[in-house]
């Protein structure tokens, strides 16, 4: 076991994997470590379809990709999978003008910024339950001003390279107040 | 309270156990991502030298 720290996440929280996250768990066995964690912490997973597309693009064999996702999302199975509606794409338009104000004019890549979008989204104001939580090893993209950290797991793979996963819940209260 | 967000949580399925089946998959869906890599490191490498 490489996981240095014990998961501990908002009760029932829904994590958003982030594709950096989903590319290193096909490379490494082990990341399987981070899923023992949070299955033994009751947490479910939710695919975005941002996240799907950036995934499957990545590969030549893009039915084998989709039946990886579906092994671990189970999106037949009900599992959900995070569209890309109107409020999303309004929510993109508002996190983008509030990292160009607050960000010193950052720029963040355009899957990115959907991404956060829809965790932005899917995130319930003002609740310490059932929260959506953002996993991902880009730390720079999920800008401190509107996503907060709330853990850290480091994963030391095969290579004998340091991974580290960020568990980020996207503040509300602030977003609003930056509106 | 603010207009951001939703009022309902996201239906979340469990988290899998990662069988051997999904470990062989997991390796043949890594190694297509590397071979992937590969080619555009590749192609752009080429492009580099054309011009």
């Amino acid at each position: 076991m490489h996981a240095q720290t014990k998961l501990q996440l908002p009760k029932n929280s829904s994590i958003l994997i982030d594709t950096n996250v989903l590319i290193d768990s096909a490379e490494s066995v082990k990341f399987i470590s981070l899923y023992e964690q949070m299955r033994e912490a009751s947490i479910g997973l939710v695919l975005s379809e941002v996240v799907k597309l950036e995934f499957v693009r990545g590969t030549n064999n893009h039915q084998k990709a989709l039946d990886f996702l579906e092994s671990i999302f189970k999106t037949s199975d009900g599992g959900m999978t995070l569209p890309l509606d109107s409020e999303v794409y309004k929510r993109a338009y508002e996190i983008e003008k509030i990292y160009r104000y607050q960000g010193g004019n950052k720029k963040s890549g355009f899957a990115d910024l959907l991404f956060a979008a829809q965790v932005a989204r899917y995130s319930i104001p003002k609740r310490l339950t059932n929260q959506s939580v953002l996993a991902t090893e880009n730390h720079k993209d999920f800008l401190p001003t509107l996503f907060d950290l709330l853990q850290i797991i480091n994963i030391r793979v095969e290579s004998g390279s340091i991974k580290t996963v960020g568990f980020y819940i996207f503040n509300t209260d602030r977003f609003g107040e930056l509106l | 309270m603010n207009n951001v967000g939703t009022t309902h949580p996201i239906k979340a399925n469990p988290v899998p156990v990662w069988d051997e089946k999904l470990i062989a998959l997991a390796r043949e869906v890594a190694a297509d991502i590397k071979r992937v890599r590969e080619t555009y490191a590749r192609a752009n490498e080429i492009t580099v030298t054309e011009e």
